[in-house]
């Protein structure tokens, strides 16, 4: 038995090990990672997954711990400074997506259970790719990062009553109205018990934890605090999800909000990943050979339709439209709340699999997608307005980010004034280097006909200080008030 | 000043010198061979520093023009020029007051003096 278990085990490393190092190695988020390894080992394919409950449990942990961690970081403060962005257009998105869609799923015939689920999983964006790709890229803070995030903080919010609902409907659909107002008073009162718990034993407990100074005993207070509150929440007849969540926003006022997410991100990294797997382990590729219509239809309302859905939405707020398409193409795929509340369905028996097989397909596929969207989504966005300025960016971009990968640990040089220019040849004297970017057309012609590696770029954007290569780059000079800058990739050193 | 041996040259050339001496020791560079860096540029009178690409603006009479009167240009050689098929000597470029800093065909780099020029041949001149 054991020795099984060690193989499964390395089974479940040997493939993903591979394959989260690929997706890193491209930039991807190590969810695809997963998800691909879990396509992998699953029936459908290798079939060396153990298809026992104990597997799933485990891998619902990670959700538990997810929910929790973005209980830590929900900040209702912050939720109520931002609430045109939050409120406002992540809660348009999501009611806007579910109704077009809940309205299109009874059009094809679904029955209500099941277009609900459906419905609600077209309708989440990817957190985790979403907001990797935009940190990464230095574009949170950009007007369509923030709407997109804004978004996407609701989604993750409107989750935890949509599981709840769906836990519901597995126990008795007709009751549904009685059993969501139960449901409700049982949350405010575990709400209660946990406030109440929380704010007299929670500080003090902490507090001694913390002056043991042991870092151990810290992490298992932090996972005790966790998964008792999804206990509690279980044990009142709730998604444990949901405690956990209200266990996370509870923990997130103390100081030691910081310490319990490093502590807990470890495990729940591992247990999501495990989550991703065995997700992506349920689904049956042949589906795209039998069903191909089904998952094409699914990828489509992913993709195009939520975009074109969102895009007027956010214009209504009084976002330009580039900014708008940019943000709309940004949420054009499924995410992980969506494969979470599929995979909810079916192992609840609410999804048959002729419906949940061809929703995961698109969803994965969106997915999969998603990175080249958010890679070229000024591009889409100045193609769709026939805007040549938004398009014309890009090209800059594409045209340094193809030259500038041959630099690495280099300086990049912003402006190439006389300082510019001295910097670059002292750089070029003693092996380092140097790459810079500089606003004058006719100027750079001249120092790229010496044979200098100067482009036309404005290095104020972030595109184009990305495209030469900032993650990379040891130092970026910029002389405008006779300073070094420390480049913000200068922390990889 | 001159009979005194002093050096006159812009504030700015100095402030460079610094800029870079600066980087060159976060790059961690040892100090002593950063110095030794700049002071043979010092020693150099600041040469190669004094000349370089001006911004399009002060190709048309600008201050920057004023204080540092030595620029660089490229000249890419065409089909049909004139220079094609002639040596650096024939065509007496110190004369007019231009100095050949570097010729380059591509990535290749060739000799200033020695060579016979021929089309694609890039030159970096600096006049004053």
């Amino acid at each position: 038995m054991e020795h099984s278990l060690i193989l499964c085990l390395l089974s479940v490393l040997l493939v993903v090990t591979p394959a989260v190092a690929l997706c890193r190695r491209f930039g991807l988020s190590s969810v695809l990672g997963y998800l691909a390894g879990g396509v992998f080992l699953g029936p459908s394919l290798l079939g060396w997954l153990p298809a026992n409950a104990d597997l799933r449990r485990l891998a619902e942990l990670g959700v538990v711990l997810l929910m929790f961690t973005i209980g830590l970081a929900f900040s209702l403060p912050r939720l109520l400074a931002a609430k045109r962005l939050v409120l406002g257009i992540g809660g348009a998105q999501v009611v806007v997506t579910t109704l077009a869609f809940l309205i299109a799923g009874m059009w094809l015939g679904l029955a209500p259970t099941p277009a609900f689920i459906v419905v609600g999983a077209l309708a989440m964006s990817s957190t985790a790719l979403v907001l990797k790709f935009l940190g990464e890229n230095c574009e949170l803070t950009a007007p369509h990062g923030r709407i997109a995030s804004g978004v996407l903080l609701f989604q993750d919010v409107a989750t935890v009553p949509l599981l709840v609902v769906v836990s519901i409907l597995a126990d008795d659909p007709a009751r549904l109205g009685i059993e969501l107002g139960w449901a409700l008073v049982k949350t405010a009162l575990v709400f209660t018990g946990l406030v109440i718990v929380g704010r007299r034993l929670l500080p003090p407990l902490l507090n001694w934890v913390a002056a043991t100074r042991s870092l151990e005993l810290f992490m298992l207070s932090a996972l005790l605090l966790a998964l008792s509150a999804a206990g509690v929440s279980s044990l009142a007849g709730l998604a444990p999800t949901l405690g956990a969540f209200m266990a996370g926003m509870l923990l997130g006022e103390t100081p030691f909000r910081r310490q319990i997410e490093a502590d807990i991100r470890p495990f729940r990294d591992l247990m999501l990943g495990l989550f991703f797997l065995t997700i992506g382990a349920r689904l049956d590729v042949s589906v795209f050979g039998h069903a191909a219509a089904g998952v094409l239809l699914v990828l489509f309302a992913a993709v195009v339709v939520k975009a074109l859905l969102v895009m007027p939405l956010i214009r209504a707020f009084g976002h330009s439209r580039a900014e708008a398409w940019r943000a709309g193409i940004a949420l054009a795929q499924g995410g992980e709340f969506g494969l979470l509340l599929v995979s909810s369905g079916m192992s609840l028996n609410l999804l048959d699999a002729d419906v949940a097989q061809p929703v995961l397909g698109g969803l994965i596929l969106s997915m999969a997608l998603a990175p080249l969207l958010l890679r070229f989504d000024a591009r889409i966005a100045g193609w769709l307005l026939r805007d040549e300025r938004l398009q014309a960016s890009c090209d800059v971009e594409a045209h340094i980010a193809d030259h500038g990968a041959a630099f690495d640990r280099h300086v990049i040089v912003c402006g190439l004034g006389r300082v510019g220019q001295n910097l670059l040849e002292i750089l070029d004297q003693e092996g380092i280097p140097g790459l810079a970017l500089d606003l004058d057309p006719e100027r750079v012609r001249q120092v790229v006909a010496a044979g200098r590696p100067v482009f036309l770029g404005n290095a104020a954007q972030p595109g184009v200080l990305r495209a030469a290569g900032v993650e990379r780059a040891r130092w970026v000079s910029i002389y405008r008030y006779s300073r070094v800058a420390r480049g913000g990739a200068t922390t990889r050193r | 000043m001159n009979a005194a041996g002093a050096e006159v040259f812009p504030e700015g050339l100095e402030s460079s010198l610094a800029f870079a001496g600066q980087l060159l020791i976060l790059l961690d560079l040892p100090p002593s061979r950063v110095e030794a860096r700049l002071n043979r540029i010092r020693a150099m009178s600041h040469t190669p520093l004094r000349a370089f690409f001006h911004d399009s603006d002060a190709m048309h009479g600008d201050g920057e023009m004023l204080d540092y009167p030595e620029q660089m240009r490229t000249l890419v050689i065409d089909e049909g020029h004139f220079a094609i098929g002639r040596t650096v000597p024939e065509l007496n470029l110190t004369g007019q007051g231009v100095e050949l800093i570097d010729v380059r065909r591509g990535a290749a780099r060739y000799a200033c003096r020695a060579t016979c020029w021929m089309t694609g041949f890039v030159l970096a001149m600096c006049w004053c």
